[in-house]
């Protein structure tokens, strides 16, 4: 699941949540498939995030860069100096 | 073949490689030039300067951004005035060489640009003399490895495989199909150019640091710049695992793992135009 502002929803994104208008009343139900006219919905009831279903891509990069670093660093485990030089660029590409 | 015979015979190949037609004979003259203790840097200024293209080459790599001048530097005189007499020189006589850095492993240029870039902030760091010449260290350091690809392509060959199969470091590859690593081989090159041994001996050495060795304080700043690049993905040295820092490589410089967090940020700051491959 990720969490995107309704700008960003795309036409074919799936509802990982049910919507409701902020009273209570249901707009739309969890799994819903967004068509144009429910994105319009949204706008027009001043919805401003929703929860959709798959991950985010670029966290899924983000991921696949830090799993790259402990492959890269996967021999120096036992190595202390390496694992801190480790620890430091790691929270450098974790912000990239 | 011993180990020896091997190595010997992988020395041959190189330093034939530094006599070959690639090399115009303006480089050969500019060699001979700058081993003279009467040439001026303006007689070899005006000497490299007949030579448009390699004029050209010189400057682009001279304003790419590693030297970090704040003015761009327009003739090869201001580049010796600059650099240095051997910096330059080096640049001249490799200039073929590094044309083809990514031919040999995509990403390589960017790399040793990271690497050049990197020396400058260690010498920075450590207030060092010559950041400059330590940067044209940085930026020839894998000058080897494109000399296998160039010269020897079975080998060449051999070694791409074992580093992708076994996931190899390319210098443990090397040793094992070739006996030397490209540290040596780079370095033979440059030895055979005639350049000197603060120039060269920390690049034959940059995966072998041996602190008692005359230049060891450089040899520790390469190793450890290369080390960092890689740790920080800046370009690719065409292997994906990383070497092992030497604890005796910091020692030299009296450094801690602090001083090596302040100079990796530096890079994470300053580094942004160089890709992470």
């Amino acid at each position: 699941m990720r969490t995107i502002s309704v700008d960003e929803a795309q036409v074919g994104d799936v509802l990982a949540e049910a919507l409701d208008d902020g009273q209570g009343k249901m707009l739309l139900p969890k799994g819903s498939k967004l068509s144009p006219a429910a994105i319009s919905l949204l706008k027009r009831r001043e919805i401003r995030i929703l929860n959709v279903e798959g991950e985010d891509p670029d966290a899924a990069d983000a991921a696949k860069v830090l799993e790259d670093l402990d492959f890269r660093f996967a021999d120096l485990e036992e190595d202390e100096l390496m694992m801190e030089i480790k620890k430091i660029a790691r929270g450098h590409l974790a912000k990239k | 073949m011993t180990e020896e015979n091997k190595k010997e015979k992988l020395r041959r190949i190189v330093e034939k490689a530094s006599n070959l037609p690639t090399l115009p004979d303006i480089v050969l003259r500019i060699a001979e030039m700058v081993d003279s203790p009467e040439t001026t840097g303006r007689q070899l200024g005006a000497e490299i300067a007949r030579d448009q293209v390699i004029s050209a080459k010189v400057l682009k790599l001279v304003n790419s951004g590693f030297y970090g001048f704040s003015q761009p530097i327009s003739t090869i005189p201001h580049a010796v005035t600059m650099l240095g007499f051997n910096a330059v020189k080096s640049l001249v006589l490799s200039c073929s060489v590094l044309d083809s850095m990514n031919e040999a492993y995509p990403g390589l240029w960017e790399h040793s640009l990271a690497c050049a870039r990197t020396c400058t902030i260690i010498a920075e760091h450590l207030e060092m003399a010559d950041p400059e010449e330590l940067s044209t260290i940085g930026l020839l350091h894998d000058l080897g490895k494109v000399v296998i690809y160039q010269n020897i392509e079975a080998g060449y060959k051999r070694i791409r495989l074992r580093v992708e199969k076994k996931e190899m470091l390319i210098y443990q590859a090397e040793e094992e199909v070739l006996g030397s690593n490209h540290g040596e081989v780079g370095g033979w090159l440059l030895e055979k150019w005639a350049l000197p041994a603060n120039l060269t001996e920390p690049i034959t050495d940059h995966h072998d640091f041996r602190p008692r060795r005359d230049h060891a304080e450089r040899t520790a700043l390469l190793h450890l710049a290369d080390i960092l690049c890689r740790a920080e993905s800046f370009g690719n040295g065409g292997d994906r695992k990383i070497p092992r820092l030497d604890p005796e490589a910091l020692q030299v410089m009296d450094m801690t793992i602090d001083d090596v967090r302040e100079i990796m940020n530096r890079m994470n700051e300053e580094l942004l135009d160089i890709p992470r491959l």
